[in-house]
């Protein structure tokens, strides 16, 4: 590329690729975009900024020196003139209210920042360095953390009494505020420290302190952003406090200093009622405003919260209509002794960019005692068919079209109470990393009983043992297992018990997603081999979801090839490995990596689709070496090319 | 000539503390010579539990050995001078093996291959720093107009793979270690991986200290192997011998447990290996309550390695007749 292209210009080809680097811009849009996906923060800081300021366009409301002692006349109830009336030394409460508000925040904020960065300062010093400085610094805030906080703020408030004012005042509240925020923000900083990009950064020769800044900084502003909320109104609370004992900016009409007067005055027992209008309004607003202000900082740094509306929604299942459908869609691989057959079943992901199309008119069937897998890369969908199958689905996932049928029930149809008794006694899930799913406070034992008595099964305390100890050595444990606690199993005997209570009920149909992805090989082959043995001792059909050919090869009659939520190819799992009749199938298989041959890299070039927008005619077309016009225009049917052997591709023999 | 990293003798206990009365020994008395004369991929493999993150760990220094040391360029790492330790950072360098959690959210990608360069001054302008960041992308096979700018998760998990490839490259590094560098990545992105691993080794002339628990990676791209064993090294040499002839019992199970992609080539159905037991005695063989042909003497010490052919070693009393080594001459073996 350089010998093409002179240096010089090429040097400024890569200054004008690189001349946005900027990033301000960027950042601006990048704000404004979240502003309208997050109106709680947009109106919160807006209430907030009104209040700030609201002596600038207060003064244009009212004469804000009418909030002085003896402007107007007093107790007056509210009026057109006074709107929320006067009070017994003739202040003009709505200048009071305007005038006061303004200073009411200052002391927030500046005790609020203070408290924040000081803590925050602390707690990244200690967290990051460790060692003696964390130790003494820990100690200082937890002993400080222990002392009550409003009775020293009256000490020192009481102890510099003569004159304080705001900026004073706003000084003592924090200097006890820096406490909690030190505290919380160091838990943060040390489970941020152990991230990997810590490492990296550390590896790639940047000094501790530009960590800091960095690396971690920029991952806490969200929380930091929190934080400085909680902090300033605790901040506006603890001023409101001293200031109603009267420890307060005595010449300054804040809303604390207001409130004193009200008491001062029993404005409550006179019946003087207005006087109180200005306090609730203004600390009211405040609280609503850094409310929404929290709730939209909280959207931001956890985007789990960014719920979708749209519920789960089944389909409506009209079962004279579904007979009709079965007749114009695939009804490919039906046969009599199908236990679990899908039909034409759309699931899509609702986002803010539009539909995922996750998994699109899948339909397949399983036979009776059969070990059907389903084989795809990450995002092929295969994870998202299991849990229709379950029917354990959530939003924002919503089933389009389609039905399940169990034998002679639809699952889509059923209610979730139904639903509910048919999981486990019917068909069971395995599901990725399920040992982990295991309940750390029970018993094995326990924990296989528990499936069985949601299902109604009763049994005697010496019933159950014998229960519990047949399923276990059905999957080769000893009887001991029974009364371990899961932390005392390893990954491999974890997994076996999940096998075990998946089978405690002789299901029809096992649904297993990825099982074994974090064992080693040899436990790995260990479990497949235990399941394979239970499924063949009661009967059951096995559905294995993976991603690894060789272990479909090991355990699987026939594969399902899914791609971009499609099926691609379904055949005999010999048929699938001696002649792949799949152009993906074929690129698949062809990079495996085996102990045959050696240093031959065949990736699939390029990458799936994105299923937000998928591509026309077949979805493999961009990727395949053989697509023509056809493929790219027309969308494939799955052909029978030999019995038992399906393809989804216009080309396929 | 002496390696330009060294374990020597290096073992690593967890626990054991006043309070802690469970002793787990993650790295027993191991040793181990990387980035000699030529360039070398050496696997070092073994199931979870066998040390071998741990080993990554210890070379890189972010832990140290609780006896034995870790030499950069004869020297211990515990006692490297600053510039020493920037130039153990410019010569070792790192691959994790979550390809998302080394990307800081916050920014582009752009700042992983940006950072090495300001921070170890490696380019005088920004022109030379843009050209560097390009010319490593094109190495590991990647379209810089189309990979820089870009946030970690619009990239696939190959990608983002690769860029921490270039990354290391761009450091011109002598050693990476890369640690599971494609056990989360999708099976036929493992492929773009691995080339480019091969292909760093090849022009730059990088040894590779490639940790995994998968055979069949470790067999497609290494040229040593290093079978760990609860902490100690069960077998050594070159992987071709070991994987296709293995001797010892357990790289014999791990061999058999290959999830072959060929149907009629079933696991074998010779009995299920009984579960690792917790607790191993420090006194014989570990592996022995697992072992399927083990003696009584596997059940009385400890045995050593035994150098089978000239560049292969398994520490398995089967071997008893051929000579055996000590730990700190497992150099002899590669």
């Amino acid at each position: 590329m350089a010998t093409t292209i002179p240096p010089s210009e090429e040097g400024a080809a890569l200054k004008t690729r690189y001349a946005e680097q900027d990033g301000l811009l960027d950042v601006l849009r990048r704000t404004l975009s979240y502003c309208r996906r997050n109106p709680s923060l947009v109106i919160g800081l807006v209430l907030f900024f009104i209040l700030l300021f609201s002596s600038v366009f207060g003064s244009r409301l009212v004469n804000l020196e009418d909030a002085r002692p003896i402007s107007v006349r007093p107790l007056q109830p509210p009026s057109w003139e006074l709107p929320f009336g006067s009070d017994k030394q003739g202040r003009n409460l709505f200048a009071v209210m305007m005038a006061g508000t303004p200073l009411t925040l200052r002391i927030g904020l500046i005790a609020g920042f203070i408290g924040l960065g000081f803590g925050a300062l602390l707690a990244f010093v200690g967290a990051y360095y460790g060692g003696w400085v964390d130790t003494l610094l820990r100690g200082i805030v937890d002993v400080g953390l222990t002392v009550p906080g409003l009775m020293v703020l009256i000490i020192v408030a009481m102890m510099v009494r003569s004159g304080l004012t705001v900026e004073q005042m706003a000084l003592v509240v924090a200097s006890l505020a820096w406490l909690y925020p030190a505290r919380t923000i160091r838990a943060q900083v040390l489970s941020l420290r152990e991230r990997s990009y810590v490492q990296v950064a550390r590896l790639s020769g940047m000094p501790g302190r530009m960590i800091i800044l960095k690396e971690l900084l920029p991952n806490l502003l969200p929380y930091l952003a929190a934080s400085l909320v909680g902090s300033i109104s605790a901040a506006v609370l603890a001023s409101v406090g001293l200031e109603v004992l009267g420890l307060g900016p005595m010449d300054s009409p804040t809303i604390g200093m207001t409130l004193f007067w009200i008491n001062y005055n029993a404005a409550v027992i006179n019946g003087w009622w207005w006087w109180w209008l200005p306090p609730i309004v203004v600390i009211g607003l405040l609280f609503i405003s850094l409310f929404q202000i929290s709730v939209g900082l909280d959207e931001i740094a956890n985007p789990r919260l960014r719920r979708s509306t749209a519920p789960l929604t089944l389909p409506v299942i009209d079962l004279k209509q579904v007979r009709d459908d079965v007749g114009q869609t695939n009804t490919s691989h039906r046969r009599d002794n199908d236990v679990l057959r899908l039909e034409n079943l759309t699931v899509y992901y609702d986002t803010p960019r539009g539909p995922v199309h996750a998994v699109e008119g899948i339909t397949f069937s399983l036979r009776a005692q059969e070990r059907l897998g389903l084989v795809g890369e990450s995002g092929s969908g295969k994870s998202s068919m299991a849990l229709t199958i379950m029917r354990l689905i959530r939003s924002p996932a919503r089933v389009v079209s389609g039905q399940i049928w169990l034998e002679d029930t639809n699952l889509l149809s059923l209610s979730e109470a139904k639903m509910k008794e048919l999981r486990l006694a019917q068909i069971a899930l395995v599901a990725q990393g399920s040992m982990n799913s295991l309940n750390p406070v029970m018993r094995v034992c326990d924990q296989i009983g528990v499936g069985l008595a949601d299902h109604g099964v009763k049994l005697t305390k010496s019933e159950l043992k014998d229960r519990v100890n047949s399923l276990l050595s059905k999957v080769s444990l000893p009887p001991a297992v029974a009364d371990m606690f899961p932390h005392e199993l390893s990954g491999g005997m974890k997994q076996r018990v999940v096998i075990a209570i998946a089978i405690s009920l002789r299901p029809k149909v096992i649904v297993a997603d990825e099982p074994t992805s974090a064992l080693d090989v040899v436990v790995q082959r260990q479990v497949m081999e235990t399941l394979k043995n239970v499924q063949a001792e009661i009967g059951a059909s096995v559905i294995l979801v993976g991603h690894d050919m060789g272990l479909m090869a090991q355990f699987v009659q026939r594969v399902g090839v899914m791609y971009a939520g499609r099926l691609m190819e379904v055949s005999p799992v010999r048929e699938i490995f001696r002649r792949p009749r799949h152009p993906y199938t074929q690129l698949l298989i062809s990079s495996l990596p085996s102990t045959e041959t050696k240093g031959q890299f065949t990736g699939i070039p390029g990458l799936p689709p994105s299923l937000l927008d998928v591509p026309t005619g077949c979805v493999f077309h961009p990727r395949c070496p053989l697509a023509t016009d056809r493929c790219r225009a027309e969308v494939p049917v799955m052909r029978e090319l030999e019995p038992d052997v399906w393809v989804f591709c216009h080309l396929a023999t | 000539m002496t390696a330009l990293l060294e374990a020597q003798r290096v073992t690593k206990v967890f626990g054991g503390g006043l309070f802690d009365r469970t002793r787990t020994v993650a790295l027993d008395n191991f040793s181990m010579a990387i980035g000699g004369d030529t360039p070398t991929i050496t696997a070092v493999v073994g199931e979870s539990g066998s040390g071998k993150t741990t080993l990554a760990r210890l070379l890189l220094g972010v832990t140290s050995p609780t006896s034995g040391g870790v030499l950069y360029k004869g020297k211990d790492l515990r006692k490297l001078s600053k510039d020493e330790s920037r130039g153990f950072l410019n010569d070792v360098q790192v691959i994790f093996q979550d390809p998302f959690e080394v990307y800081n959210p916050f920014y582009h990608i752009d700042h992983v291959l940006t950072t090495p360069i300001d921070y170890m001054h490696l380019a005088t302008s920004r022109l030379e720093k843009w050209r560097l960041i390009e010319r490593a992308l094109e190495t590991v096979g990647l379209r810089p107009e189309e990979t820089l700018g870009r946030y970690p998760h619009q990239l696939s998990g190959g990608q983002r793979q690769r860029v921490m490839v270039a990354r290391a490259l761009i450091l011109k590094p002598r050693i990476i270690l890369a640690d599971e560098p494609v056990s989360m990545i999708d099976a036929s992105l493992r492929a773009t991986v691995l080339g480019s691993l091969q292909r760093i080794k090849e022009e730059f002339g990088i040894s590779i200290v490639y940790i995994t628990h998968d055979l069949t990676t470790a067999y497609q791209i290494s040229d040593n192997i290093v079978v760990l064993y609860r902490g100690a090294v069960a077998e050594a040499g070159r992987i071709e011998q070991v994987v296709r002839n293995p001797s010892h019992p357990y790289t014999r199970l791990l061999v058999s447990s290959i999830p072959v992609a060929n149907p009629d080539h079933q696991w074998s159905s010779e009995a299920q290996a009984a579960f690792p037991e917790a607790r191993i005695s420090q006194t014989t063989c570990k592996f022995a309550n697992r072992c399927p042909v083990a003696m009584d003497k596997c059940m009385q010490k400890v045995p050593p390695l035994y150098q089978t052919e000239p560049q292969r070693a398994a520490a398995c009393f089967l071997y008893e007749q051929s000579p055996a080594l000590s730990n700190d001459q497992m150099d002899r073996v590669f």
